[in-house]
């Protein structure tokens, strides 16, 4: 039987939240300080929208406001980042056969092995730059004006198996759900607001939990320490985004589990 | 249309319908630097309707919200209306009433000048005092007319026009190669030119410290005082608190004629609803569901007096004469700005992102601008992140004397949250 898509994954997921309640229920604060660190899908895909996402939309480009610009073919990650964005990236709520500009939908990698590629681009932003659009210019709705935007935004998964991943840890945090986040395209700073963080010592997870968890940092540091990524890899998408603080759109992003360091708080 | 969107519901047996009509003319001006990128014109009509259907003999109301376009065709209008009626049906809400209090007199509809706001706004950003260091990178400039018509089941009509304006700017400042950028968003009212003026100034200001700044150090707990428009989010929680939907989800627990933390050790905060800010863009007599809105104090010298939100959770906790809160003014502080600022603490005027979780009173902010003040000495900072909870910070909360205006808030100049975990980089 043909289900909305929203109901699809219901039942297994409701069933994760009450464990996700608890958990959170009986949290404590975290010590701040820089740590080892295995994101979950759900944060590697906020880091690949905040970190690589708004800074490589090329309207920004325009206007001088990106560090990206000066960066294309240049090192921003370590050799296991390679990240894609394209409505045709995955069959989420944000993918679509073309843009809101009649531009056929795509799926462009932005950093491959570490490298920058590109950005993405609506059609005015590129007849300014003298490029081709990649079918990323979206608007909230049909009143709202055109801005690049994002789709799909994915790191490639890699070919660790995450319990690798968390006997490589001797002290640090397994983060998991996101509660929002805050891009920096002119200094690339990031800001990521996460749900719960597992402590890790010596490999295992210690059932200690500690909530919210504020990870911050300068993202070429940040996807520079990207040390492992795991065979699977997941996308999640029913959430908005915003230019700034307006202009609200549908996005999805995810990837693997990744190991990196970070600094939390 | 509205009339014929009446009769058909009507004519559909709906138990109860809302109606509301928006036209929305509106000028948008896009600048990079101050040269004109893009601009567009709209003028958009849209009916936004609620259908109610009583559910097993009036134990239930379901209720189904949708939007009709102002060229939708009579056979669109009748399917969307249909369907509704079906998702009603559907949704068993406890039984509620919709507003029926007569409304007092309408005064004449307001007058709202697109062209001459969309100027102020132009020239108050053509005439902003830059420098070859410190300069606009680009600003986006929204200004609206809206006119709004309400009408009930019940008989209840309102018929009100506004201004809704937004400034979205973002500031470059350079040293030595390097270039940093710093995003504003406001909205308002009207363009209060002077208050408009002095906070890109002020912005500008800010971002040539951010070229100074050094890392922030690693602290023990530091008194941190929030002096932008970021501390709006402190008192939009405060409000929260007082809705009803949060009292009847027991998200509040917060009770009438109690104080509002039991060891409020600070400033006892007082809150009023106002029908009334200048520049605000929320200046209504009536709210979004046809409730005359009375102004009020919500909270008194740190005590609850009273609450505020939506018909349906108000009759679900047992109060009547109740309207959602646009316009706020909050006040009590029992220090002045300057006294605030003294001994250490860190200012913290910029974060790239600042938030308090409306649920949990959770408190999380990355730094990217703070002046740090400790023994004598300034160091100005970036990098980091503050976070804590409402329910401690509240305890020890104090304020300045002084108010300033973000829109529909009026609240302290300087607010000082003492407790907060703050994250240092070295």
């Amino acid at each position: 039987m043909l289900r909305p898509e929203i109901l699809e994954n219901l039942r297994v997921e409701l069933k994760k939240l009450p464990k996700m309640m608890e958990d959170t229920l009986a949290s404590g604060k975290i010590e701040p300080g820089e740590y080892e660190v295995i994101t979950g899908p759900e944060v590697t895909g906020l880091i690949a929208h905040e970190a690589f996402g708004h800074g490589v939309e090329m309207d920004m480009f325009v206007k001088g406001r990106a560090l990206g610009a000066e960066y294309i073919g240049k090192r921003v990650g370590s050799d296991l980042v390679t990240m894609h964005e394209g409505a045709l990236c995955d069959d989420s709520v944000t993918a679509y056969v073309f843009d809101d500009e009649g531009v056929l939908a795509g799926d462009t990698v932005e950093i491959e092995n570490g490298i920058l590629r590109t950005g993405i681009c609506d059609s005015l932003s590129a007849l300014r730059l003298g490029t081709q659009p990649t079918g990323n210019g979206k608007r909230e709705n049909f009143s709202h004006k055109v801005y690049t935007r994002m789709t799909n935004t994915v790191f490639d998964s890699g070919e660790d198996t995450f319990e690798d991943m968390l006997a490589s840890v001797s002290y640090g945090y397994l983060l998991d759900g996101m509660e929002s986040g805050m891009e920096d395209p002119k200094h690339w700073g990031i800001q990521c607001i996460i749900a719960r963080g597992y402590e890790i010592r010596d490999g295992k997870l210690t059932g200690k939990v500690v909530s919210p968890v504020v990870m911050t940092g300068y993202v070429p540091d940040l996807l520079g320490n990207i040390t492992m990524a795991s065979k699977d890899r997941c996308i999640f998408g029913n959430g908005g985004c915003g230019k700034g603080h307006k202009e609200w759109v549908k996005v999805a992003d995810g990837g693997p589990y990744l190991k990196t360091k970070a600094r939390l708080g | 249309m509205l009339e014929y969107i009446r009769k058909k519901l009507e004519e559909l047996g709906c138990d109860a319908y809302e109606i509301t009509e928006t036209r929305t003319t509106g000028w948008e001006f896009y600048f990079i630097r101050h040269k004109l990128d893009q601009n567009r014109a709209k003028d958009l009509t849209e009916f936004r309707v609620s259908v109610y259907k009583s559910i097993e003999d009036g134990k239930f109301l379901g209720k189904a919200t949708g939007d009709i376009h102002a060229t939708a065709s009579h056979a669109e209008v009748d399917k969307l209306l249909k369907d509704l009626l079906f998702q009603a049906s559907l949704v068993k809400n406890p039984y509620y009433t919709l507003n029926d209090k007569p409304l007092p007199e309408k005064e004449k509809l307001a007058s709202v000048d697109v062209r001459r706001i969309a100027e102020d706004f132009i020239t108050t950003m053509n005439g902003i005092s830059e420098t070859q260091d410190q300069d606009l990178n680009s600003y986006e400039i929204f200004v609206d007319s809206i006119e709004t018509r309400f009408v009930n089941s019940n008989g209840v009509e309102y018929h009100c026009s506004y201004p809704k304006s937004m400034l979205e700017y973002v500031v470059n400042a350079r040293k030595d190669g390097h270039e940093i950028e710093l995003y504003r968003i406001g909205k308002h009212g009207a363009c209060d030119k002077e208050s408009i003026r002095a906070e890109v100034e002020k912005t500008l200001a800010f971002g040539k410290d951010r070229l100074c700044a050094v890392n922030t150090p690693v602290l023990e707990s530091l008194p941190v005082l929030l002096s932008t428009d970021v501390a709006t989010e402190v008192y939009s929680y405060l409000v929260g608190r007082c809705d009803v939907g949060e009292k009847y989800m027991q998200v509040s627990d917060w009770e009438i004629g109690k104080p509002i933390s039991d060891a409020l050790n600070g400033d006892k905060p007082s809150i009023e609803v106002l029908r009334y800010l200048p520049n605000s863009s929320g200046n209504f007599d009536v709210d979004e569901e046809g409730a005359y809105i009375k102004e009020r104090f919500l909270v008194q010298d740190g005590i609850m007096k009273g609450v505020c939100g939506r018909r349906q959770f108000s009759q679900y906790v047992g109060v009547e004469d109740n309207s959602i809160a646009y316009n706020v003014r909050v006040t009590g502080g029992s220090k002045s700005a300057e006294e605030l600022r003294s001994g250490d603490y860190i200012e913290i005027v910029e974060f790239s992102d600042f938030q308090v979780d409306e649920m949990g009173g959770d408190i999380a902010g990355e730094i990217r601008l703070g002046y740090l003040h400790r023994g004598g000495e300034t160091l100005i900072v970036t990098g980091g992140s503050v976070a804590g909870n409402m329910e401690d910070a509240i305890k020890e909360m104090t304020f300045s004397k002084e108010l300033i205006q973000y829109d529909r808030a009026l609240i302290p100049a300087v607010t000082c949250l003492k407790g907060l975990r703050i994250t240092g980089v070295e």
